[in-house]
């Protein structure tokens, strides 16, 4: 009886785990890209840098 | 497994090795080993086999294809692809995917997602001036079903040293290591719990400035060998396994592969043992845009493929 408890916590406690890196992991490395911009633009973030077309 | 070869190899290209002041562990192996002092550091022996198996084996896909690519800062990139093609049940191409590649000094985070929901992520950090990597890949679909990966390598002077585990109750380790300025060798374990089985290869390495040649031999009754020919814009590239198949029948697959890149463009070409030759060309539009044509046939197999590909880089 015990240990089904166990089991149940710990599963539901690698869900949660799971779903965290199902939603969160591609935001965190977004975010890290975000902190790495010498001047954060969202424009520049979400479409390239601008003058592309220049070139 | 095409998709894992896919991020591994966009991996790789990130990833950027780092050679500062020797640490302690190597002065410590320099001092009481003074053999080691003039052999160089073989690298790891997937990589090797990987730069034999990146000319020997096709990129192809069918359709056409746009692939959208903005380095938004020194250390972060992302990248959008596009696939439009006539879906059959044997492919497995997502109408769309995205990969952000964030990387600086030892830290590297990859993520990536397609149109299926399939998440792909992965974590690597060096510590000792990348003497020791810890590396954790993670691969989810969307009903959160995934396959967790961990690696631990540790670089030496003359020896590169890795431990691996997953979630699917496998375990391995190898080693490579050099016993001379051109020669390598290097060993294999692979333990699958799951099958109650023990994969052990021998792999044997010999370097030199313009070519490598490799021997891999396996306790699965099969033997490979492959070879690299380097020299400035052209790059030649065979591959040959032969031995008992799991059928219990003797095979042998022979695969040649060459590249050639000129000034704006870059041309590729195989050919294999069961009949199927493959032929690329890449062509460089402007300084960001890039235009890739590309087919596979087998006439054996009544299989043909097309496709066309633009790439826009910035």
């Amino acid at each position: 009886m015990e240990m089904e408890k166990y089991y149940e916590y710990q599963n539901s406690i690698l869900s949660i785990l799971k779903k965290t890196f199902y939603y969160g992991f591609i935001p965190l490395v977004l975010f890290k890209g975000w902190r790495s911009m010498k001047n954060p633009n969202i424009a520049e973030f979400i479409f390239g840098p601008l003058g592309i077309m220049e070139q | 497994m095409e998709a894992t070869a896919d991020n591994n190899n966009n991996i790789d290209s990130q990833e950027q090795e780092i050679i500062g002041e020797p640490n302690f562990f190597q002065s410590f192996l320099v001092k009481n080993l003074p053999f080691y002092k003039s052999l160089p550091y073989p690298g790891k022996a997937e990589d090797m086999i990987s730069e034999v198996k990146g000319l020997v084996n096709d990129d192809i896909y069918e359709g056409a294809k746009v692939d959208v690519t903005f380095k938004i800062s020194p250390f972060f990139e992302t990248s959008h692809q596009l696939n439009v093609y006539t879906p059959n049940e044997n492919s497995r191409t997502p109408k769309y995917s995205n990969q952000n590649v964030y990387s600086k000094d030892s830290t590297l985070l990859y993520g990536k997602i397609d149109s299926e929901r399939r998440l792909f992520g992965r974590f690597d950090q060096g510590f000792f001036n990348n003497s020791i990597r810890v590396s954790l890949t993670n691969m989810m679909d969307k009903s959160f079903k995934n396959n967790l990966a961990g690696e631990l390598e540790f670089k030496l002077p003359f020896m590169n040293f890795c431990l691996k585990a997953d979630t699917e109750n496998q375990r391995g380790f190898s080693f490579l290591t050099s016993i001379s300025k051109k020669l390598a060798i290097g060993y294999e374990n692979s333990y699958l719990f799951n099958h109650s089985q023990s994969i052990k290869q021998i792999q044997f390495f010999v370097n030199n400035p313009l070519s490598t040649w490799s021997l891999v031999v396996g306790n699965t009754a099969q033997i490979g060998s492959s070879y690299v020919y380097r020299q400035k814009n052209l790059h030649i590239g065979t591959d040959l396994v032969m031995g008992i198949s799991q059928e219990g029948k003797f095979m042998s697959e022979y695969s040649f592969g060459v590249r050639y890149a000129f000034q704006q463009s870059l041309v590729k070409f195989r050919a294999d043992s069961h009949g199927s030759i493959f032929g690329s060309y890449d062509q460089m539009i402007n300084s960001f845009t890039k235009l890739n044509l590309s087919g596979s046939l087998n006439y054996f197999a009544q299989d043909y493929k097309f496709g066309l590909g633009l790439t826009f880089q910035k």
